[in-house]
């Protein structure tokens, strides 16, 4: 009986030890998850690196079993209450970048947006994205949801959208890959870049150690050139 | 005492409120159920989790296993039993059932339906009333965008033989490929073919001269075993054009193609919801019955054939692949 108590107690503060060391990514990108968590792992020993290719799986996953860490977008980061933001990713110098809205042939007029069918990737899950796009946008759009950055171009190749909302630099790629006339719509909207939250402050230094780590090609694959700590 | 029975009357109406606004609930629920129609098969079942996550328990989803015997009465006492507000149907068999269920019973006011995981849909939709679908077949313009971006020789045209009834789905992929700077140049063969391998053999000599790659398609009377053998891999043996096919084994057990851009079925699920919330917001009617294209896929590339073929592509581009075969 001792002995199963024993075996219990050690099972539970072995397995309590690992949450502790826990990162779970989930940054957009059209790196597949498995090579970017083979990445990043490789950056993090010690730690139990989880890379996430979709939004469901990720909010699902900290609910059921909450990391003691977690590296994501800014609006991410921002609705899991239960992480203090640590590091923030910086390029050129600022932690957030300019969005636009990318249709083909025509700019979206900005001033008459309500209804319009957008394309995004899903960050938040339905209803919190449908209010977050709503919010950023003032405006009361038809959400199309894609759990892929590669299924934007898709998206407004077969005309299911009016425009995808994404970031300047996402807009730059997508034009080096499509001949499509791809046009912007400038928006005045700063999102956050990749950032890093917290929720034992035990595994600080070895997030920072982890991240700080990061070569360039992987910091660019996540959006950034740097990070700073908070 | 008159406390207590106070309490009990309060308790009372709280419990009859509670079960009222229960009551209410189950109500709504049992008026939209989706009723899913499907053969037994683990891509339904992929496509069926990425339906059920982004649908988060909002519709109460109900699944109608089918086989070669599942007749239209099946549907009918599926249909009487569930009342279902919504329709999805998976794969052909499904179709066809629903197809054959709609002509035994034109007294009722179907309710919207989707389509989804069904070969050359196009052929059959129009015949299905109030249904829409999600085409299962990957468009060339979506196949050869993945392919351009991965290798380093320019690709600008692109070679597909196809049967005579596909014409207007060819002039479709035509007129995409047309926006992104390809030339999609077809060779149409007719409905019926006599000699297959000799007809495959002379597309195939005329295309190698003409494209800088291939797009085959998943159309099983123009990959028959003898056209296979007599055709089509004596001639992709010889040449050195990279091609699309649309199933992995025709880039591993059968050396066919180099790149399968093949549809990601969880996504699928998940374009269907999209769907799904759309007919919703639009007082359970459908937008339009129009065929869609699909969004998502799943990529695989056999780096060793590439390689045999001398063919260049960017090592750096492959973290952005799902399964490389080397």
């Amino acid at each position: 009986m001792i002995k199963k108590i024993m075996i219990t107690l050690i099972t539970t503060l072995f397995s309590m030890s690992l949450a502790a060391e826990s990162l779970y990514v989930f940054v957009p990108t059209e790196v597949r998850a498995n090579k970017l968590q083979h990445k990043i792992g490789a950056y993090c020993s010690g730690v139990d690196v989880t890379v996430f290719g979709r939004a469901k799986d990720f909010h699902k996953k900290i609910k059921n079993f909450p990391p003691s860490a977690i590296l994501s977008l800014l609006p991410v980061i921002e609705r899991n209450h239960l992480f203090d933001p640590t590091i923030t990713g910086l390029k050129n110098g600022i932690a957030n970048e300019d969005y636009v809205l990318v249709s083909v042939d025509q700019p979206l007029n900005r001033s008459n947006l309500t209804n319009k069918k957008i394309g995004v990737v899903d960050l938040l899950g339905r209803k919190a994205m449908t209010k977050f796009v709503d919010n950023l946008l003032k405006a009361q759009v038809k959400l199309k949801r894609v759990t892929k950055v590669e299924d934007l171009l898709p998206l407004i190749t077969f005309a299911s959208v009016d425009a995808i909302f994404i970031s300047k630099s996402l807009f730059n790629q997508l034009k080096s890959k499509s001949k499509l006339n791809l046009v912007s719509t400038p928006l005045n909207i700063k999102i956050g870049l990749a950032s890093a939250a917290l929720s034992d402050a035990i595994v600080k230094d070895k997030l920072n150690e982890c991240l700080f780590s990061f070569d360039k090609q992987l910091n660019t694959t996540l959006g950034v050139d740097q990070w700073r700590t908070l | 005492m008159a406390y207590s029975l106070g309490l009990g009357i309060k308790m009372f109406y709280r419990l009859t409120f509670i079960l009222f606004i229960f009551s209410f609930s189950f109500e709504s629920l049992a008026v939209n159920k989706v009723l899913i129609v499907r053969g037994e098969s683990v891509v339904f079942e992929n496509i069926i989790s990425g339906l059920r996550d982004d649908l988060d328990g909002e519709l109460p989803l109900v699944e109608m296993i089918i086989n070669n015997k599942s007749s239209s009465q099946y549907m009918n006492k599926m249909f009487n039993k569930h009342s279902p507000r919504l329709i999805i149907l998976m794969g052909n068999k499904a179709v066809n059932l629903y197809a054959n269920f709609q002509v035994n019973h034109k007294e009722i006011d179907f309710p919207p339906a989707i389509a989804l995981a069904a070969l050359f849909i196009d052929k059959f939709s129009a015949k299905l009333k109030n249904t829409t679908a999600i085409r299962y077949e990957i468009p060339a313009v979506t196949s050869v965008v993945t392919m351009r971006a991965i290798l380093t020789k320019p690709i600008k045209k692109v070679g597909v033989i196809y049967r005579a009834w596909m014409s207007d789905i060819i002039e479709e992929n035509q007129r995409y490929c047309r926006a992104e700077g390809i030339e999609l140049i077809a060779l149409k063969l007719p409905n019926e073919i006599k000699d297959l391998s000799k007809e495959i053999n002379q597309a195939l000599t005329t295309l190698n001269k003409k494209v800088d790659a291939l797009w085959i398609l998943n159309d099983n009377h123009l990959l028959t075993r003898n056209a296979l053998i007599n055709a089509w891999l004596p001639q992709r043996g010889k040449s050195k054009l990279p091609a699309i096919v649309g199933i992995k084994p025709f880039i591993t057990k059968i050396p066919l193609g180099s790149f399968a851009i093949v549809p990601d079925n969880y996504a699928l699920g998940a374009q269907a919801a999209g769907i799904i919330f759309d007919i919703i917001d639009n007082d359970w009617q459908l937008e339009t019955t129009k065929v869609q294209q699909p969004i998502s896929i799943k990529k695989y590339i056999n780096t060793a054939r590439l390689n045999d073929k001398g063919i260049d592509y960017l090592s750096s581009m492959l973290n952005q692949v799902d399964e490389v075969v080397k």
